[in-house]
Parts: structure tokens; sequence; C-alpha cells
């Protein structure tokens, strides 16, 4: 069991919960900043639904006191893997390690999926579509480049390569038509994968399907090692935490560079190559975790991640910019990641809920994101709150605005 | 005795299904205390959870149990080590969904809140409507321990030196008995006053069902006082040559309750505990300049009132430099990149050569204990491999855990290492697996003997407390919960160590 390689991780946990709550830095002289961090505790309210509970969970199994059953197949996959309860131990009580409760539940998900009781069956579900048409939706592999605007001609052979991903490709393709268009206005040479661009396997990873999801990381790799691109650009948060920890994780450094659209477009309005026209409003922007959180963490930690869209938006002129509450390494979660868009949607909903009113209380018109599977959460959020905040993605945003 | 099917599914329809879990994963993570790996249960597990919402729902609970026998353990969060399952299971009353803040009055300065309220959500509350106010909190506490917790806990807090523990902070409390009866007491703060109640004015001490962590009742609903955000904050570093010359002026400082919140001195090691993290290194206090110990005085209050303490402040100190104290005001520390301490500055390596080093001698702060606490916490699967060891070796279930025990002012860590008492084995064989688990304990590195934090061994079997008060307690106990039903592994050992003892 992967479990038990990772016993001594487990057992690290105290208990001590102090990963309930977000401790922000001037938490000292602010105690009344304090929000509780866990979306699925939050949304679940039993202990055994945070990461304590959880690692007790994976400590009953490994003392085999508890048997694995479908039961703790829903306490484990009930988490949308935002890592902030990994972010809150390891910064702010750590001793200088954490414990890394993302990379224990994975681990945890691929012991259950090998077992033969997990995932959960809507997991399973885009799995096995995955197997079939190399997306999570269910679409037709040969239908992925249809959002392709008629305005836009990448090039055969570029050095940048754009990597689009599953949702951008066939749920929220705005992001992936805006993208083209930015690039294009900014002169950047790019070129597309298609047809060998199939899903990245961020949705496998993150539910246990490893197997499957190797293959994906391994055609993947070979896609845009025979494409001759030096450099990979993502405009999902999810393709870009797949590509930059997952696949370096088994495969080692990778060949090409790997790059967010956000981090490009930043270099390139620093470069002057974008001119932007006037943007008469308030936004503010929601960190995906895997933008953030998911590539914050290591040693020592790179606050930089959280720069580049801030950035991109504090360029464009007459934007006013204002922060939420709880932002960058301590951002609340979307709650769709994990897997738990699919098989826990009330609880995806009612956490992206709570951001949108958050997102509200800045007093922002609209709310920017840079990840499309955030926004089709936050969007749906929206509908059914009857929020009247607006939602972007950040180069949806960016592609209005060039003059 | 495993509850029957008829029993678990009344308790379901008390609480509701959703509130409702009798699944091994869901029992055993609320046998799973704080340093749960120490408490992480070998043998009993808990047969369901309830989490009731209402102090009616719990009477309803407490009723089922009294008539089906069945073992009840309240629950806040599990920071205290008194709720473990015994070997007739039980049920978990997780009083977690309690948490409700009912009102706040500023004028009487009083806030009525039910026992689940996390100090996190207090906090939260308090400052988004009524910020010239606080609540009072328990000290160093986790944000998601509960009120209710904190309170029955006897633990101490901000403002402890002027008001007393959270304990007598309690105006009044409701709560519901083991018969079944759901009792208020105190004044006017509460729906009904105590004097309206007919039974109950016979116990004028709420501290009796208060710190009882269960075993008389369970605590729904409390009063708690709480305090104007002073107009003045302050603090005062002073320096010394050496711990023993802390002592004397800090004595003198909470004798005279000048602190606002606390006032705490130690050496840098002291200090450090409070710090997390690793980012920055620690400054070396030698190369830095500080002196050899430290303390700290938080003043607060109104402009004179604060004037008024710093005046009698200095005379303190200047009476004790008179002695030969090496008292001296000194500047607030600073890390070599200009910032004022701030947490995350403390290298582990540091505080562990320190460690060895045996510096760590006194412990006159309870970050102390933190700090002492997750040195152990850090090193469990050490002690968890070690407890396995022993286990296996001598045949008893071992395990520890840390207390911190409030002598006067004074705190001192206690590492207990218990065995399960109905177990009749050797006596000599324990003692043998104490010295090894002492041993064990050292080779981490954490000192051991009089003068360390750490003190072993210690067995639970040998009850700190007077024959005469733990009968009388036991007496009480039995008065009032006849079918032992409130929290019955609490007071388990203390039975057996009555066994046979001259009252």
């Amino acid at each position: 069991m992967k479990l038990e390689e990772r016993r001594k991780d487990v057992f690290y946990c105290a208990n001590c919960k102090w990963c309930y709550y977000r401790f922000p830095e001037d938490s000292v002289k602010h105690w009344d900043l304090m929000k509780v961090s866990c979306p699925s505790g939050k949304y679940y309210g039993w202990e055994t639904h945070y990461a304590p509970g959880r690692l007790t969970v994976a400590k009953g199994v490994l003392k085999k006191f508890i048997k694995p059953d479908k039961k703790v197949v829903d306490i484990i996959f009930q988490c949308p893997v935002c890592a902030n309860c990994r972010v809150i131990c390891g910064n702010e009580y750590g001793w200088g390690k954490e414990v890394v409760f993302n990379d224990i539940l994975e681990d945890f998900r691929a012991d259950l999926v090998d077992l033969g009781i997990g995932p959960a069956p809507e997991q399973k579900k885009f799995g096995e579509s995955v197997r079939k048409s190399y997306n999570p939706y269910w679409e037709p592999h040969e239908d992925r480049m249809k959002w392709m605007p008629s305005s836009v001609k990448p090039s055969k052979k570029a050095k940048i390569a754009y990597f689009v991903g599953c949702t951008s490709s066939y749920r929220m393709k705005e992001t992936a038509q805006a993208t083209v268009k930015v690039l294009d206005a900014a002169g950047v040479d790019f070129m597309m994968l298609d047809p060998e661009e199939w899903c990245c396997g961020s949705p496998l990873f993150r539910t246990g399907q490893r197997e499957l999801a190797k293959e994906m990381m391994k055609h993947n790799v070979d896609a845009v090692k025979a494409s001759g691109a030096k450099s990979v650009i993502f405009s999902c948060a999810g393709c870009y935490r797949t590509f930059k920890v997952d696949y370096q994780d088994y495969l080692g450094p990778l060949p090409f560079k790997l790059m967010h659209t956000t981090d490009l477009v930043a270099q390139l309005l620093k470069k002057k190559k974008l001119k932007l026209k006037k943007f008469p409003g308030t936004v503010t922007y929601h960190d995906p975790c895997h933008m953030g959180r998911h590539l914050y963490i290591g040693n020592p930690p790179d606050p930089s991640v959280f720069e580049p869209p801030r950035q991109v938006l504090k360029a464009i002129p007459g934007l006013k910019f204002r922060e939420m509450e709880r932002t960058k390494e301590m951002a609340w979660c979307c709650g769709a990641g994990g897997g738990t868009k699919s098989a826990y949607n009330d609880f995806a909903i009612s956490t992206a809920i709570e951001r949108i009113k958050e997102a509200e209380e800045t007093g922002a018109k609209a709310l920017i994101s840079s990840c499309p599977f955030c926004r089709r959460n936050l969007i749906e959020a929206i509908e059914k709150s009857g929020s009247k905040i607006k939602m972007y993605d950040i180069m949806e945003l960016l592609a209005n605005v060039i003059a | 005795m495993p509850l029957t099917e008829k029993a678990l599914m009344e308790l379901e329809s008390i609480v509701g299904s959703e509130n409702f879990s009798a699944d091994k994963p869901t029992c055993l993570t609320y046998c799973s205390l704080m340093h749960g790996v120490s408490y992480f249960p070998a043998k009993y597990i808990f047969d369901a959870v309830v989490r009731p919402a209402s102090t009616e729902e719990v009477q309803k609970i407490v009723l089922l149990a009294n008539r089906e026998k069945i073992p009840l353990y309240p629950r806040g969060l599990g920071y205290s080590q008194m709720h473990f399952p015994g070997p007739d299971g039980g049920v978990c009353v997780d009083l977690g969904r309690m948490n409700r803040i009912i009102s706040v009055d500023e004028d009487s300065r009083f806030v009525v809140m039910e026992a689940g309220v996390t100090v996190g959500q207090l906090l939260e509350y308090f400052a988004k409507h009524h910020p010239r106010f606080e609540p009072i909190i328990p000290n160093s506490a986790p944000l998601a321990s509960t009120m209710g917790g904190f309170q029955v806990g006897r633990t101490g807090g901000p403002y402890q030196i002027r008001a007393g523990t959270g304990v007598d902070s309690i105006l009044s409390f409701e709560g519901v008995l083991p018969n079944g009866e759901i009792v208020q007491t105190g004044a006017a703060s509460m729906n009904q006053p105590w004097f309206l109640k007919g039974d109950w004015q016979a116990v004028t001490d709420p501290r009796f069902m208060l710190a009882a962590l269960g075993t008389m009742g369970i605590i729904t609903k409390f009063s708690s006082r709480m305090f104007p955000k002073p107009q003045v904050r302050e603090e005062r570093w002073y320096g010394f040559d050496s711990m023993e010359d802390v002592v004397d002026p800090l004595t003198q400082w909470m004798y005279h309750q000048f602190g606002l919140e606390s006032c705490y001195g130690g050496n840098w090691v002291g200090l450090a505990s409070g710090f997390h993290g690793l980012r920055h290194p620690f400054p070396d206090p030698k190369k830095a300049g500080w002196p050899n110990a430290w303390a700290v005085l938080l003043y607060g209050g109104h402009p004179e009132e604060v004037a008024l303490k710093k005046r009698l402040v200095e005379d303190i100190n200047k009476k004790s430099q008179k002695k030969g104290n090496s008292i001296r005001p000194m500047r607030s520390p600073m890390t070599p990149y200009g910032d004022r301490l701030t947490e995350r500055e403390m290298p582990w390596t540091e505080v562990q050569r320190w460690v060895h080093q045996g510096n760590l001698r006194y412990v006159p702060t309870n970050t102390q204990i933190w700090f002492i606490s997750y040195v152990m916490a850090r090193n469990i699967p050490a002690f968890l491999h070690a407890e396995d060891e022993i286990t296996e070796k001598y045949g008893f279930y071992t395990n520890f855990h840390f207390r911190a025990y409030d002598w006067g002012r004074m705190y001192q860590l206690k590492l207990t290492l218990t065995y399960d008492i109905s177990e009749d084995k050797d006596v000599d064989m324990l003692r043998e697996a104490l010295r090894e688990f002492a041993l064990r304990v050292k080779n981490l590195g954490v000192p051991v003997g009089p003068q360390s934090p750490v003190v072993i061994p210690y067995l639970i079997a040998e009850f700190p407390s007077f024959a005469k008060q733990v009968k009388l307690y036991l007496q009480l106990k039995d008065m009032m919960d006849p079918n032992n039903i409130m929290n019955p592994q609490a007071v388990a050992p203390m039975r057996e160590a009555m066994k046979g003892a001259k009252v």
C-alpha cells in the first residue's frame, strides 16, 4: 500500500487541529481575522472531514482497526484537495516540516482505487470517458479544437505550444478563445498540439486513478517533444499544476519550459507588447488552489507564484483591484477540485457560494480567475445564489480590453 | 456491551440521520484526542457519535442513556484527555453543532453562548459585531477549541491575572444532569433566574459542574464575562543575568496584577517556543547581545491606569535591584532582518541544541509547555514506536500524554505513562517498563529529572489526591449518576485506586 509508505507522515500529525483555522500573517495583532480554512470540514461538520480526522482514518487503516469500505471512500473523496490545511500546518506551525495532507490523501485515494472500492462512481465515469475519448466530458476527441476562432491562425511549428485543456476545449471555450486572441494580438508565435493533446490527467491524479493518468502523461509529454516546442503555456491552472508537479514527480525535469498564460502576459505587458484600453470597473481575483498553494508549497515557499495575475490586472488602465479577505496561500477554495464537482456537486456549489459572497463583500463588480474549472463552478454558484457579480477568466477580461 | 439496534435507532431519531453515525471510521476519529497518536485507541472505540443541536436533544440522549445504561462521553473538539471510551464502548456526544452565540450584553458585559462555540468563531463574531469588547478566551489554545471545553477544563486565558481562569469568568450555565434534568444556574443572564429552579439553589458554586469534564452532567450553554478592549496596550521588556533573577520581580508583578493579559519570562528557548516555523534563522542571543533571561509585561487599560502601573512596576524593580537583582529595561528583541521578533523565526536545530545543552530547566510559562508538547508531538513516530515495543515486551497496554498542572502560578509538564488498571500486572514489571520508557524519552533529547519540565514516571493509578476528597467525589458521583453513564472512564481509575484505601 502507498499509504504504508507514508506511515511516518501520517503519524506526524499530532491532531492539534490548528489547520481548522486560517492564521493570517499579522495574526498576533489581529486575532479577528481568523476564518475556518477547510471547505470540507465546514460543509460536512464532522471532525472526520477535517484533515486530522482523515488522517485518523488513515491511522486506523494502517493499524488495522478499520477496513477500507464505502464509508472510508466517502470520507477520503469528499475533499477538494485544496491543501489549505497543509499550508497552515507547514507555514504556521510546522517546525519546518508540515504534514503533507494532500499528498497523503492522494496516496490513500490511489490505494482505495487499487483495492477496487474507490473512487466514487461519478469519478469512475469520467475516468472511463478519458480512456475512451481523452477528455472527462464524454465529448468526441475530434471536437477538441472546435472553439478556435476563425480570425486566429496558429502556426504549424513554433517554439511555444498552447496546451488548452479539456475544460477550456469543451465547457469554458471563452477562456481558450480569449487566450489565442491575446497571444495573437501580442504577436506571439504559437502552435497547438491538436490532435495529440489529450487530457492532462489532473482529475485522474486527484482521484487516485493513477495508471490511466500516467498513460495520459506519457502521451502528452511525447506529443510536446515531437512537436519540437521549447515552451508550453497553459490557461488552465489544473493542467499547469499537473505538468509542473505531477509530471515532474514521475518523470523528473521536463525538457521544455512550462508557463501559465498569466506569466507570459505579465512579461508581454512589461515589454509593452500589448496595448490596453481603459476598463472602468472594480474587480477582485480568486487564486485557484492549483495556481497558488499547490505551487507555493515547497522549501522554501515561493510567494511569487501569486504575483503574475495581479500584475496583469493592475496593468489594465482604470481598473480598480481589490483583494478578498482570504487570498493567496490562504485563499478559500472554489470547491470544485479533487473530483468533488462530479461526485459531490452540492458541496462544491456550497463552497463556491461562500467564495462569491466574499467577492461581493469587496464591492467588486467582477470576479476574475485564471482557472476554467474554478470559473465553471463559480459561474454555477453565481446562478444558484442569484448573485449579480460577473465572472471572467483573466484572459477573457484581457481580450476585451486589448486596444 | 454493544448498543442494541433499537437504542441506535432511537439515538438516530433524536438527532436526525445526518447527525448520527455508527460507522467505524467516524467513531474512531472521535476517539482521537489532541496529541492523538499517544491516545490512539488500541482497544476501545465508541459505538456511535451523535451531534445534538439543542439542550433538549441532549436531555433526550441522556434519558435514553439512563434507560439503556449507555455510557456517554461529551466532547468539544477533543483537546482534553478525559473522554476516552472504556471497554463498554459508549456514545460520544459531539457538542460542535451547538455553536450559537445567543446574546451579547455590552452594558452588563457578558456573552451567552452554547458550549460548542469555538474560540475562532467567537473572536470573529466579536470583531464583526462588538469591536469595542473582547471575550475571555483560552490562552494559547487552538482556535478550533470549544469555549465549553475551555470552561470545564479550568484553563487560563488573557485577563487571567485580573479575572482568574476561564471558569472564574462564568456567570451562569445551563446543563443536563445525569438523570436528564435540565438545570440553569446564575442570574439574569439565562432565561430563568436560579431562584426559580427549586432544587438547584443548593449548589451555589457552578464550578461543581464546571471543570467536571462531563462526569457530573453536560454543560450546554453558559454566560461568560467580557471586557472592553483597552484604550492603550503597551509592553515592556526586561533583561536579566539569570533565570533565578526573573522569578522575584515576575512573581511580584503577577501578585499585584499589573499585567493586562499576562506577564511572563524565561530564557530564549522559552521565548522561541512561541515562534513557529523555520522561514528565517533565529538570531543567536549571545551574538545579538541579548541578556541571558528576559521578562515581558503587557500593560493595558486607560492611559492614566497604564501610567500608574508603570510607576508601581518601576518601584518594584528598583527595590529588586537594590537586593542585587540584575533586572534592567531592554529593547524589544530585534532580528537581524530589522523587524521585531515575530512568529516563525525559530530554527528547529537551535531549539534542539539548547534542549540538549540542558538549558531548558525552568518552565514558568505555558508557552514553554506548548513548546515541550511540540517537541513531543513532533517526535510522535518515535514515541509511538516506543509505545508499541514496550506494550509488546511487557504485555501492558501503554500510552502516554502530556499534562500541564497549575501549581500556584507555576506550571509543570508531566509526561504520564498510563496502563490499564483492570489488568492485574506485576508492578515491578510496570516500573521496569516505565524506566525503559524514561530512557527512550531521554534519548530523544528531552531532559529528564527533578529540574526538568518532564517528570516521569507517573502512574495514573496513583491518583494524586487525598483519599477523602476522592471518596467524597465518588459518593457525589454515585448519588447524581447512579447508573454511572456520564464519562465513566474519567472516574474508573479513581474507583480502582480507592479499593482498599484507608479513608
